[in-house]
């Protein structure tokens, strides 16, 4: 290591913080800070004190995260896990969780907007929620509801219904995607179009819902 | 592993030290953290989140000889107000023109440069980059290290130095230029 | 040296207890049932990062007609090891309805890996079910 380089930036540094003498004109801390720091140097004198604070919290905490963890153990024990058509599908008793298997050379974030061009015009757009990697819109029609999004792939991982549900493979305009009825009767379909994933799920019934799919286009760019 | 959260400071020297530190230093911590963030609410948040800060790393303060702990604690209190400026503003970081991106010099290039050169070349430099490399080549604190003294994050503290480094070389091949 | 030895005593009982969750003091603790996806069609957990500053979106689409409200609460978490994690804040929001969405932000985060629990409690009426979905890892 280079003495000369250590000893430049070392002088550096002190000519400009050499010259700092305690001010004389102080400053009167408020009484919160001083509550503050008096707590951060106490606390630290006494680690004992700060144990049996928390103590009944931290068996409270303990309980509850053994129920939790042994409940999550059973569970995961019966998990199964699965790359299917472009999707990785961890299976467990009530529900899946679905993310992209696929993520080379897509978009990060939404680029482009897609949106179904089935019409609609006779639904209410009951829920919108959209940010840089999601767009969610839902339809409603009297008891009719239609949920779209459209998914950025790799901030793609949804844990969905699946509890006697079988998820199926299905075909979306010639691309290889998925579906599962599920146990309220509303139909589900998830595909991948190589920049994004859609999911369309409603209880419109199997084959509109397909058409909807089907219908799903580019409107515009996000730039 | 169970994990407890027991302080830093746990001896009664180890806790001594600290409070004498924060006897010493608070006033001049103040007024520097004052002169970055221009209100007194900001500037003890500052006071306090740099004593968290050294709390945290104190293994790291006791192994600083005396004499050099003035400006150690100085960066810590000016980073951490930079940093609550800059969230208060939502300002980005300075940035340099980097047209080509260029591979930052390994220190060894400065091995044949005379001491005048490299000091008034480090004295161009803005004072944060000045002082993420005194962190790196003159206490030789790790990435990780700085990132906790500090409190920023580890790339943060990568495109300081890399940054640093690009604008160093910059000042001495100019600095070299006028001399000829 | 007492303080050293009652430490190490709680250390050998809560040991034995397995994984130990640092609690935030005050949180809110959603109620205990096991999730059977009764009024959940779908959920999700995103944590994203912008420099230090982290964004903690938990989304949950329930049934129209079953689903009568949603109670959302995030834990933002840093690992402290393999197994173990802090609890750095947490949110809460009750929304009356069979679809919500929750954002939240943290700014100035130090380095390290960083998860968000989202725990989802949705209801029919005074039924409920509470369904816990983590983000994956963010390491800053």
């Amino acid at each position: 290591m280079n003495d000369n380089f250590k000893k430049a930036l070392t002088d550096s540094i002190n000519a400009e913080f050499n010259d700092l003498i305690p001010e004389t004109d102080s400053h009167t801390f408020s009484p919160r800070f001083e509550k503050k720091m008096k707590k951060l140097i106490n606390q630290r004198k006494k680690p004992y004190y700060k144990l049996i604070n928390t103590f009944g919290k931290r068996v409270a905490c303990i309980t509850l995260t053994i129920i939790v963890a042994s409940s999550i153990t059973v569970m995961s024990s019966e998990a199964l896990r699965t790359r299917f058509k472009g999707f990785f599908i961890q299976i467990e008793n009530t529900h899946s969780t679905i993310k992209s298997d696929d993520k080379a050379n897509c978009p990060d974030t939404i680029e482009e907007i897609y949106e179904i061009t089935y019409d609609l015009s006779d639904f209410t757009v009951e829920f919108e929620d959209y940010d840089e990697y999601d767009r969610h819109t839902t339809y409603k029609k009297g008891n009719i509801i239609i949920s779209f999004y459209q998914h950025s792939k790799p901030s793609y991982d949804v844990d969905y219904n699946t509890e006697d549900a079988e998820i199926q493979e299905i075909e979306i305009n010639e691309i290889k995607g998925l579906y599962f009825l599920d146990n309220k009767n509303y139909d589900h379909l998830i595909w991948d179009n190589g920049d994004y994933i859609f999911n369309v799920n409603s209880n419109i019934g199997k084959d509109e819902l397909i058409k909807i799919a089907e219908s799903v286009q580019k409107i515009e760019s996000e730039q | 592993m169970l994990y407890l959260y027991l302080s830093a400071l746990t001896s009664d020297e180890d806790k001594d030290m600290f409070e004498e530190l924060y006897l010493k230093y608070r006033q001049m911590m103040y007024s520097l953290a004052y002169k970055i963030l221009n209100n007194s609410e900001d500037s003890e948040d500052a006071v306090h989140h740099a004593f968290v800060l050294i709390a945290d790393n104190f293994k790291k303060i006791k192994s600083i000889p005396c004499p050099e702990l003035k400006p150690y604690i100085v960066i810590i209190v000016r980073n951490v107000s930079i940093n609550i400026y800059n969230r208060n503003k939502r300002k980005a970081e300075h940035n340099i023109d980097i047209e080509n991106y260029e591979v930052p010099v390994e220190i060894e290039f400065y091995e044949n440069i005379d001491y005048d050169n490299l000091l008034s070349s480090i004295n161009t430099l803005p004072l944060i980059y000045r002082e993420a490399l005194y962190l790196r080549y003159v206490r030789e604190l790790t990435t990780k290290e700085i990132s906790e003294a500090i409190g920023i994050s580890v790339e943060g503290v990568r495109k300081r130095i890399d940054r640093a480094r690009i604008m160093l070389k910059r000042a001495l091949e100019e600095g070299g230029d006028e001399n000829e | 040296m007492l303080n050293r030895v009652v430490a190490i005593m709680i250390a050998v009982i809560l040991s034995t207890a397995g994984i130990m969750e640092h609690k935030v003091s005050g949180a809110y603790i959603p109620p205990d049932s096991s999730p059977q996806y009764l009024y959940i069609d779908n959920c999700k957990s995103k944590l994203t990062f912008s420099g230090d500053d982290a964004t903690c979106k938990s989304t949950i689409e329930g049934y129209s007609g079953t689903t009568t409200k949603i109670v959302i609460y995030q834990v933002l978490q840093k690992k402290i090891s393999s197994s173990n994690w802090d609890d750095i804040c947490s949110w809460d929001h009750t929304y009356y309805s069979y679809e919500a969405s929750f954002t939240n932000y943290r700014y100035d985060l130090s380095s390290g890996t960083y998860r968000l629990k989202s725990q989802f409690t949705a209801y029919s009426g005074n039924s409920y079910e509470t369904e816990t979905k983590f983000s994956s890892e963010v390491t800053i």
